[in-house]
């Protein structure tokens, strides 16, 4: 959720972060790790120009029966004279068991924001989660339960205390997914709500290099003020390669307010991706995007287009 | 590009392969019938030569009359064909040695010059021996379609592979856990699908062929896979 402000850059520590996850980045990793960090120039109609670096990395450490995984990262977005500026960090620890055909695994990460990246109304933002993800796999279905807290400060904090039950089963090149998930939330304000969203996932793979997801459910809120919002999330998505080098993927989605049936949040972002160099362990890719954001037909909207260089690293 | 063409290309060819070869001996028949056969005359004995050891091996020399006249087709010179026939021999022995070894190579020549053929034409788009003999290791034993199962395996890895190069013991591993997983032989090329969503996410190749191999090798699905990567693109 973006919003048009104009703010002072948070220059400092967000953007040292950046810097320093980039250069941990660039480091090899002993564990098997993954790493990515990108310089990007970003234009938008709404939110100006600005430079973007970022940095993420993530190592997992795996025994016979038990894993952990730590990642984390950084990203800043300094925007030039008369843009808004923006910054985030995150990090997240996993740590999953295996016995047969179930996995558990718990999942814990935090992070903290400032400028446009999540609410700028709510100033800076930090965000606490946990969530434990218990799954049994089959060979054409399997089955999962995550109960999760999540729990947001800032001028629209709150605390989420949440589950969702889901299945897969595949069928041909298809996976169907049908999933609910119910969540109570406390607002710091004094309020209260209840979201039941039963959904359903489609996803196609194909036998060539092409994948596609789809997903759509249904949200009823009940707020504590007695209203009640019905609402359609929906989404698709694409990705794919033309050759080893190109690489492409189309997101689009939609809020779907029932009530008046406009949509309240709606975005389409578009990506190339080449592979300009293969790197002795990693590759450097040069990506060009392109999204458009919406908040409804009278809300804030803008087109974006980046441009610039990623170092993928393992 | 071409890498992906080339693969592209083979995997067609490896679908039109509904007709096997027949038995007999085809070789010095094609010497004797072809038009363009009088051209390379001076090849005949080795030729020949080269199709007794199939016949030997246990596979019909109809796999070599094919050879020799696409050969004939696209004016290869005498010694180039030779040579080629001479290295195609000794592929289709390792073929059929393999097979025989896990007592996999059919008493019907047909039959088993089907097997050699698909295994042969994986060979010559630069699949190695090793990675056939993983899978047809692999595969559920007690099924007679074993060494298809093998086979549609290492077709599928390698057209993986095509798109998304991996290193040798990448590529044995991979068709390894593909022969010896609860997939249906169906769902295998679902796997290219899967390497493209998550290269174009920016996950290297090994990182999402070592998954793979961990998770089809312990019974998980292509469903399974594509939760264990989506973990790895998660940002906090």
């Amino acid at each position: 959720m973006k919003h048009d402000i104009r703010r002072p850059a948070p220059r400092g520590a967000l953007l040292r972060a950046a810097w320093l996850a980039a250069i941990l980045a660039a480091i090899p990793p002993a564990l098997p790790a993954e790493a990515k960090s990108s310089a990007l120039a970003v234009f938008g109609t709404e939110s100006g120009a600005a430079f973007e670096t970022s940095a993420w990395g993530s190592a997992e450490a795996l025994g016979k029966s038990l894993a952990a995984r730590l990642s984390g990262g950084a990203t800043a977005s300094i925007g030039l004279p008369g843009a808004e500026s923006s910054g985030e960090a995150g990090l997240s620890a996993e740590l999953s068991a295996s016995g047969g055909r179930t996995v558990a695994l718990l999942r814990v990460d935090g992070g903290i924001a400032d400028g446009a990246a999540f609410d700028a109304e709510a100033g800076s933002v930090g965000t606490f989660g946990a969530e434990i993800l218990l799954t049994l796999n089959g060979p054409r279905c399997s089955f999962s339960l995550s109960p999760r807290l999540e729990r947001r400060s800032g001028d629209e904090g709150r605390t989420e205390y949440g589950g969702g039950i889901g299945a897969s089963a595949s069928a041909g090149g298809f996976v169907l997914k049908p999933k609910a998930d119910a969540s109570w939330t406390e607002w710091d304000d004094g309020g209260e709500s209840l979201q039941l969203l039963p959904s359903f996932g489609l996803s196609w793979y194909p036998g060539f290099p092409l994948s596609l997801s789809a997903d759509a459910g249904f949200r009823r809120s009940w707020l504590s003020s007695g209203e009640v919002l019905d609402e359609l999330p929906c989404g698709i998505s694409c990705y794919g390669a033309a050759g080893d080098r190109l690489f492409f993927s189309l997101d689009a989605y939609a809020l779907i307010d029932l009530e008046d049936g406009d949509f309240s949040e709606a975005g389409v972002a578009g990506e190339l991706s080449l592979m300009l160099r293969r790197l002795s362990r990693g590759e450097l890719r040069l990506p060009i995007g392109l999204s458009w954001d919406s908040e409804g037909p009278e809300g804030w909207d803008g087109i974006a287009i980046r441009l610039g260089l990623e170092l993928l690293l393992d | 590009m071409i890498r992906g063409l080339a693969g592209a290309i083979l995997s067609i060819a490896l679908l039109a392969l509904a007709a096997a070869p027949s038995s007999g001996q085809e070789a010095a028949a094609w010497f004797e019938r072809a038009p363009g056969a009088a051209g390379y005359a001076s090849i005949r004995g080795a030729a020949e030569a080269a199709a007794a050891r199939l016949r030997a091996a246990g596979l019909p020399d109809g796999l070599l009359a094919a050879r020799l006249e696409e050969g004939a087709r696209k004016r290869i010179a005498p010694e180039r064909l030779a040579a080629a026939l001479a290295d195609e021999a000794v592929r289709y022995e390792a073929i059929a040695a393999e097979l025989s070894s896990r007592g996999l190579l059919p008493e019907l020549p047909s039959e088993a010059g089907g097997l050699a053929e698909r295994a042969g034409l994986l060979m010559r788009g630069g699949t190695a021996l090793a990675e056939i003999a993983a899978a047809l290791d692999a595969a559920p034993r007690g099924s007679a379609a074993r060494a298809e199962r093998a086979l549609s395996a290492v077709a599928a890895e390698f057209s993986i592979h095509a798109r998304f190069p991996l290193a040798p013991a990448e590529r044995i591993a991979l068709a390894a856990a593909l022969a010896g997983s609860a997939l249906g032989e169906e769902r295998f090329a679902s796997l290219l699908a899967v390497f493209a969503r998550y290269r174009a996410e920016g996950l290297p190749a090994s990182r999402i062929c070592s998954l793979s191999v961990d998770i089809l090798g312990a019974g998980g699905s292509v469903e399974g896979v594509e939760r264990e990567l989506q973990r790895r693109i998660r940002r906090p």
